[in-house]
């Protein structure tokens, strides 16, 4: 599965090693921290959340 | 003796004065082997994100990577691409529950945590857990150690002109200092000063860069003409062209490979509270995102200004000091010490603290009284310690390869163990034994017998496989934990065990209750 998904984000850049896009280059490669802030915000507004209610049922003592 | 840069050597002495200070007083804040070990579990997020960002991210970053992009292009944002989200998968995955179930078990340090979660004493691989865990942590953590300290005396002597040996001893001196006089605590605070400063280096030098270079078009065409293949995936010279087994194995390292470093996962045990692991998920990603790629460009930055370089590792220094402000390229530099140190610091207490409270105090001296403990806690960091520095002082050592063999090593050996201890009941000791011993040793001898060219798998792709395969197959062989070791799983997923705890004590109308509570607080703890 892992291999995969690694092929697919390849073929975007290799279609043709003898023909090289830099753009699609850096869009390979620039995806990745995009892709790692915006899981951050979201998994911290989801644990934040989460924690919250926790923490409501310790006070209200449930 | 001629220094050939003054503004770096005065911007250094400054830094390394202030890392003493820091040290002196963390010292003051020192009862405990707790305090010493993991902080007095008080760490904010701002502590906790930063120490992991620059514990983790060596003199590797500001040396062996842009060297790395010096010579193959764009395929060096692969080991980047990873390391960017290594302390989110590391924080996410690992980090709240690991922090929650290490104060319910008091750990004082990883190898604890894994002795205490998989402790049964029917078993008798449970017995060994600590002395083998100890001894990969002990000797792969200090062979990490011994890369940093050489790699320190390699920057005092190329940047500032400073003998080796003397780069070696002052540093290495230094960092033993402050760690032994003051615990994680002082490595936590270095740290954060020393990423700060290394996150502002890497974006200065990003932001120069661009500019020399005409922008993002402008490096864009220069390195195409220059070699079109700089920007394929496969390596410059498409050297790596096919090698999946490769390509996974440069992304995966740092990606997931966090969550099995002793030094690392200390952070996470010594967190004030879960909401500070939450906190750090946000804080950490955009540091290490912004730090590890402003490090490639740079790499990529000196193919186009500095073409004839006789080192490529000297790709950032140098850049620094040809297009930077001489006193700014000082305190750059000591970007690039502080890089250094700040993983050398966490390597050096962790390596102790593993020795003295996992194999000394378990199985030669188990009645030691902690004020001992602490002591010999100091000791061992200083013993340690001056053990790397005397080894480093042999000339011709070489550096990244034993960082990258000691960090995959220890990864592989305890990353399962860890997620297991949080995740999966049906783990039990022998199988946690197996995946340990396993997984270091794959890691550890892939290369060496020769089976890195023969599968074209990276060896920390070959030593997961092997640590994970060993874990799941062995502890489905072997009978599984009492239930109450097994509902340790369940107890790492609530968060704020503690805050309930002492609200039962505190809230409690009738002084007959109060007293259960206090007893269930004393069996729980």
């Amino acid at each position: 599965m892992f291999g995969w998904i690694i092929r697919c984000i390849l073929g975007m850049a290799t279609a043709d090693v003898n023909n090289i896009n830099p753009t699609k280059s850096w869009a390979l490669f620039l995806f990745w921290p995009a892709m790692w802030i915006i899981l951050a915000v979201v998994t911290y507004l989801y644990f934040t959340n989460q924690e919250k209610k926790m923490l409501k049922a310790i006070k209200g003592g449930k | 003796m001629a220094i050939e840069h003054p503004e770096a050597l005065a911007a250094w002495v400054l830094y390394l004065i202030a890392m003493v200070i820091i040290g002196y007083w963390a010292a003051k804040q020192m009862k405990t082997t707790e305090d010493y070990t993991v902080a007095g579990r008080k760490a904010n997020a701002f502590l906790v994100a930063l120490s992991h960002g620059a514990g983790a991210m060596s003199g590797f970053m500001f040396l062996g990577l842009p060297g790395y992009a010096y010579t193959q292009g764009l395929y060096a944002f692969w080991y980047e691409a990873g390391d960017a989200g290594g302390g989110y998968v590391n924080f996410t995955l690992l980090g709240r529950r690991l922090r929650t179930l290490a104060a319910y078990l008091k750990a004082i340090s990883p190898i604890d945590f894994l002795a205490k979660r998989y402790n049964d004493p029917s078993s008798t691989a449970s017995k060994y857990i600590p002395l083998v865990g100890g001894l990969i942590g002990a000797i792969f953590m200090w062979q990490y150690l011994l890369a940093q300290v050489v790699a320190a005396g390699k920057v005092a002597q190329v940047l500032m002109g400073i003998p080796y040996t003397y780069g070696v001893l002052v540093g290495g001196i230094i960092v033993l200092i402050y760690v032994a006089a003051g615990g994680l605590l002082a490595c936590m605070l270095t740290d954060a000063i020393q990423g700060s400063i290394m996150f502002l280096g890497a974006v200065i030098g990003l932001i120069v860069g661009f500019d020399l270079v005409g922008g993002f078009s402008g490096l864009t065409n220069s390195l195409m003409s220059i070699d079109p293949t700089i920007f394929s995936p496969w390596g410059t010279g498409l050297q790596f062209q096919g090698q999946y087994g490769e390509i996974i194995g440069a992304l995966l390292i740092y990606m997931i490979g966090y969550m099995g470093l002793p030094h690392i996962v200390a952070f996470h045990m010594s967190a004030r509270s879960v909401r500070e692991i939450t906190k750090s998920i946000l804080i950490n990603p955009i540091w290490a995102s912004v730090f590890a790629y402003a490090c490639v460009f740079i790499g990529l930055f000196g193919v186009i200004l500095l073409p004839s370089l006789s080192d490529p590792e000297l790709t950032a220094p140098t850049f620094f000091y040809e297009f930077v402000n001489p006193w700014i390229a000082g305190a750059l530099i000591a970007a690039v010490y502080a890089a250094i140190m700040s993983t050398a610091d966490t390597l050096s207490l962790n390596s102790a603290s593993t020795l003295v409270n996992d194999v000394y105090a378990k199985y030669i001296n188990p009645s030691v009284d902690d004020k001992k403990r602490l002591l010999y806690n100091r000791i061992a960091t200083l013993s340690l310690g001056g053990l790397a520095l005397l080894v480093a002082l042999i000339p011709g050592l070489s550096v990244f390869f034993v960082v990258v063999s000691a960090f995959g090593t220890l990864a592989s050996a305890f990353m399962f163990p860890n997620l297991a201890a949080v995740y999966w009941k049906r783990a039990t000791p022998a199988g946690v034994l197996a995946s340990m011993i396993g997984g270091a040793f794959t890691n550890a001898f892939w290369e060496i017998l020769g089976l890195r060219a023969f599968t074209h798998l990276h060896p920390f792709f070959a030593g997961i496989i092997v640590s994970g395969t060993l874990l799941v197959i062995v502890s489905l062989l072997t009978k599984p934990m009492p239930e109450d070791k097994q509902k340790l799983v369940d107890i790492s997923k609530d968060y704020f065990f503690e805050l309930r705890l002492d609200k039962i004590v505190t809230k409690s109308s009738s002084s007959e209750t109060k007293i259960i509570a206090k007893n269930l607080s004393a069996i729980l703890s």
